[in-house]
């Protein structure tokens, strides 16, 4: 794992570039933009089972930070805590981005992981059928615009477990039902995971008590995209001089 | 049925559902009709290994072997006794 990541060059306009591309398919999709504050609560992680999940827990937020606060693992869980005790008369579609941190490495695949990142989530809540179709849309845009930007991509079973190394059976359901996928693209001799579809059925519906106007618990996914991935593949792919042909335009 | 066929389903039936009255039948899809959790998956495997007398990989806990009784007992059964 490495601590964090300093750009150069072309580099370091790729990442907003990116992030631009995916914040634009969110809203022309109808998504609401979110700005989640750089710390998170404890309660609401704990609410979210993240330290069931992760025992290596969070980043904390350090000096000066409200107490028990975190630094967020995710931008997901900022909405679910949102939305809390709301009943949805309509789907959710919300869109944030933010810097994330993970302290723990979660058994993961690769080098590429970083402490600090860049996160650009869609997040969805609503029944079941929809959030289902939510993530499939998701996956299908993410990977026509692998292609439309000649990257070589896959869309596989993830091998991050959204739901932590510890719970066997979380993990097991989830390796069962696809619950998560994620688009990886090729960086060199390796491919890294860029992008995640995510159901979390109604893991967060419950935790978090959003209700459907039937009464019954929301269904929940999320698509999450990596910025310094993304900006690692396509150097990689395509190399300089298509990261500044890019940027112009 | 054949008969591991009938042990799993009676298992499921019994420990999983609480004897509950769900329909149930070897063909049911457990997954799709939410009836199988995180909690239970790990008791089914257990069961399973028990009556197997082997260990079940991870690697092996896909749908295409649990996505009914009749796939379960297809895929583990040339492994019971």
């Amino acid at each position: 794992m490495t601590d964090r990541l300093t750009l150069r060059g072309t580099a370091t306009a790729l990442p907003g570039w990116f992030d631009g591309q995916f914040r634009s398919m969110a809203l022309e999709a109808g998504a609401v933009e979110r700005v989640f504050p750089a710390s998170i609560p404890g309660a609401t992680l704990r609410r979210a089972g993240f330290f069931d999940a992760f025992p290596d827990g969070a980043s904390p937020a350090g000096a000066g930070a409200p107490a028990d606060s975190f630094r967020p693992p995710a931008v997901c869980y900022h909405a679910y805590a949102a939305l809390a005790g709301g009943v949805l008369e309509t789907p959710i579609l919300l869109t944030a981005a933010q810097t994330c941190f993970r302290d723990a490495d979660r058994g993961s695949d690769d080098d590429a992981r970083l402490w600090q990142f860049t996160m650009r989530e869609i997040v969805f809540v609503g029944a079941g059928p929809w959030v289902a179709e939510q993530r499939s849309t998701w996956t299908r845009r993410a990977r026509a615009f692998a292609e439309r930007l000649q990257l070589e991509a896959a869309v596989e079973p993830a091998t991050d477990p959204f739901f932590g190394d510890v719970s066997r059976g979380r993990r097991l359901i989830q390796q069962l039902k696809h619950l998560k996928d994620e688009l990886r693209l090729a960086a060199g001799p390796r491919t890294i995971a860029a992008a995640s579809f995510n159901s979390h059925e109604t893991f967060f519906g419950s935790r978090f008590g959003l209700t459907l106007g039937d009464g019954t618990v929301a269904h929940s996914g999320c698509a999450a995209f990596g910025l310094e991935r993304w900006t690692l593949a396509f150097l990689a792919q395509r190399g300089e001089d298509a990261a500044a042909a890019l940027l112009k335009g | 049925m054949n008969s591991f066929e009938s042990r799993i389903l009676a298992f499921i039936q019994r420990e999983l559902l609480h004897d509950r009255p769900v329909d149930i039948s070897e063909d049911t899809y457990l997954f799709d009709e939410g009836l199988i959790d995180s909690l239970k998956i790990l008791q089914l495997i257990a069961f399973l290994e028990v009556e197997t007398d082997r260990p079940i990989p991870d690697r092996d806990i896909v749908m295409e072997h649990f996505r009914t009784v009749k796939a379960m007992a297809a895929r583990f059964a040339s492994r019971s006794a």
